[in-house]
């Protein structure tokens, strides 16, 4: 009984110091992402710590004291304000978040950050941007109403796989748990927005819908993937507002990939666009070389359809509506599109963000007939190209080079 | 760059693979950390006990140093010399010490290592020690760590017998900016006991026990 009272207690000190913990200790959310910068610093080979073995593997906390006085002295050699810190093992990196002072650009600290032998490279933090318009109206779902029913014949390729046993992550807005047609389809809903409570958006929630909503559930729609499951990822947030529009930050972007990367999900939708980093080009280049899929969505505006569409061995996709003249984008369905609300509700969507959802559910259920391939997609083009969802699965489920129903293709290209 | 790391920490009892060498007396320990670009680590460490009447009294000195290598983004492998005293307080007599050589792998979560000592606390016991641990991050600023451990006698000095041992430990700590709290379910099983007799003044220590600490990055 002494040993329980010892063991409520800690509890109880833990519980409440938690809720004492400083600023600092959370990133510092009073500091806007436009006004940090993220500096990188090479991460030590991880070795045998003294006293590292008990205590909770309290030696760590040693390698964290070296890694905070080396950024508490960058930032005070530069004349920042050191905000927090985050170690990244997995690309060999820590990173560090670090506030500018009021009149001095990001851009010029980080290109001086850079030229600083201690620093790897230093970037500053980026925003980005989801790639949706506004909702037409509230609708009442039918499976039939989706484009992907007829398009991508979606009860034909429910035959072939369900995208069993595949995780999907999805790095986006919040989204609603516990909405009729997603509960139980989240493995994970993780906050990576610092300064904000996990809250249902619209983006988010829209996009796991297409993905991973139930299916023969009797209520609203079908996913494209109804039994991969997801990793919720918040690393962008709705803005208050007439447009309510959604955005990132660039770090709460990097924190979530990186995430994505150490649970080993299976595919990786990223439905958003906005400039080159870094940071995320490596961390989306070591989830490739792991064997993730990573779909981005193309920004027509945007040279080469925007970062991270442009990222080589990243999938690029766009809606005929949104596509433009673009020359290595894939087409999927993605204007008219219904799918899960906030609020136990469905609506009708439009933008390249949700033609990339229904990529990485079909991604899901490639990897569910064919675990060790790379995602082959079929299409009318050598690169890029309307995809022809059956056919592509076909090929990953049986090999043949057919669509829906056994028909032998005559013009599909297989890409990718 | 090279980096320097400090800090200082406050535990319920040390404990050492699984015995307790501070008779289940709290302790302050002082650890210094280097680690330079190249691979090359160097760390010390040096322990206090609040001995029964409030007094402190010098427990152990630990010397460290090795070299370590990343061999791909999630392993890295490590080999060096680590060497600890302890003071006539842990042994209950003259002050005891012993030196291993170690080689160790970390991959992703998990890490294991091998220890080989010529003189394990007396001249002429010759023992290996190996571990498994592992550093789990369920949650944001939280972690779980997990620890198994079997000391293998190689050589006994004459006239003594000691048995494989081994020892466990699984504990949580809480990151909070610069401070930290751990608390751990320590245990062993087959006597590890590393000294002849028991700490100064303290009854035959448990086999297993719930130490909890923190620790200030300096």
């Amino acid at each position: 009984m002494s040993l329980l009272r010892h063991l409520l207690t800690l509890l109880v000190a833990m519980a409440a110091l938690t809720l004492q913990a400083p600023a600092f200790a959370q990133g510092s959310p009073t500091i806007a992402p436009e006004r940090q910068v993220l500096v990188m610093v090479r991460h030590p080979a991880d070795h045998f710590q003294l006293n590292g073995s008990y205590g909770g593997g309290y030696g760590n906390d040693l390698q964290r004291s070296e890694r905070e006085r080396l950024a508490r002295g960058i930032a005070r050699n530069h004349g920042l304000k050191f905000v927090d810190g985050w170690p990244m093992p997995m690309i060999g990196v820590d990173c560090f978040i670090m506030a500018v002072p009021d009149g001095r650009s990001t851009a010029a600290a980080a290109q001086e950050l850079s030229r600083d032998g201690k620093v790897a490279w230093a970037e500053p933090v980026q925003l980005y941007k989801t790639q949706a318009t506004a909702a037409l109206s509230p609708n009442d779902p039918l499976f039939r109403a989706q484009p992907a029913a007829r398009e991508w014949q979606l009860a034909e390729l429910h035959h072939l796989a369900t995208g069993r046993g595949v995780k999907v992550a999805v790095i986006d807005s919040g989204i609603q748990a516990d909405h009729p047609d997603l509960a139980g389809q989240l493995l994970i809903n993780r906050n990576f927005v610092v300064g904000q409570t996990e809250v249902a958006e619209s983006h988010g929630t829209g996009v796991a819908g297409i993905i991973a909503a139930k299916s023969d559930n009797g209520i609203g729609i079908a996913g494209v993937a109804p039994d991969a499951r997801l990793l919720g990822l918040r690393a962008c947030w709705q803005q208050r507002g007439a447009d309510g529009a959604t955005i990132c930050d660039g770090l709460s972007l990097a924190k979530a990939l990186y995430f994505a990367v150490e649970q080993k999900a299976d595919v990786i939708n990223l439905s958003l666009s906005g400039p080159d980093d870094r940071l995320l080009r490596t961390l989306i280049q070591a989830a490739l070389g792991r064997g993730a899929v990573v779909v981005g969505a193309y920004d027509s505006d945007k040279p080469g359809g925007g970062f991270p569409a442009s990222v080589p061995g990243v999938i690029a996709v766009s809606d005929h509506a949104f596509a433009g003249s673009a020359g290595r984008v894939y087409i999927a369905p993605g204007s008219g599109v219904p799918t899960t609300q906030p609020g136990g509700r469905w609506f009708l969507v439009n933008g390249s963000s949700f033609s990339a959802a229904h990529v990485s559910g079909l991604a899901a259920l490639v990897r569910q007939r064919r675990r060790s391939a790379e995602l082959t997609l079929v299409s009318d083009r050598p690169v890029g190209g309307t995809i022809d969802a059956c056919a592509t699965l076909e090929r990953a489920a049986t090999g043949c080079d057919c669509s829906c129903g056994g028909a032998r293709l005559i013009n599909a290209t297989f890409a990718h | 760059m090279a980096e320097v790391g400090l800090s200082a920490s406050l535990f319920s009892d040390d404990r050492f693979r699984g015995y307790s060498l501070s008779g289940e007396r709290p302790v302050a320990m002082f650890d210094f950390a280097y680690d330079d670009p190249s691979g090359f680590y160097a760390d010390s460490g040096a322990m206090v006990v609040f001995r029964q009447g409030g007094d402190l009294a010098p427990l152990g000195l630990q010397l460290n140093g090795g070299y370590a290598r990343r061999l791909s983004s999630r392993t890295t492998i490590d080999f060096g010399v680590t060497h600890s005293t302890y003071s006539h307080y842990s042994s209950g007599g003259l002050p005891k010490s012993y030196t291993e050589i170690y080689a160790g792998i970390t991959r992703g979560v998990l890490s294991s290592r091998v220890f080989l000592s010529p003189h394990y606390f007396r001249k002429g016991r010759r023992t290996a020690y190996g571990e498994i641990n592992g550093n789990f991050s369920p949650i944001p600023k939280w972690s779980l760590n997990t620890h198994f451990g079997m000391l293998v006698p190689l050589k006994n000095p004459s006239a003594t017998t000691y048995h494989t041992s081994v020892d466990w430990s699984v504990g949580v700590s809480r990151e909070l900016g610069r401070l930290s709290l751990h608390a751990a379910w320590v245990g062993h099983a087959r006597a590890p006991e590393p000294f002849s007799s028991r700490p100064l003044n303290a009854s035959r220590p448990s086999r297993k026990a719930l130490i909890f600490g923190l620790n200030v990055a300096l």
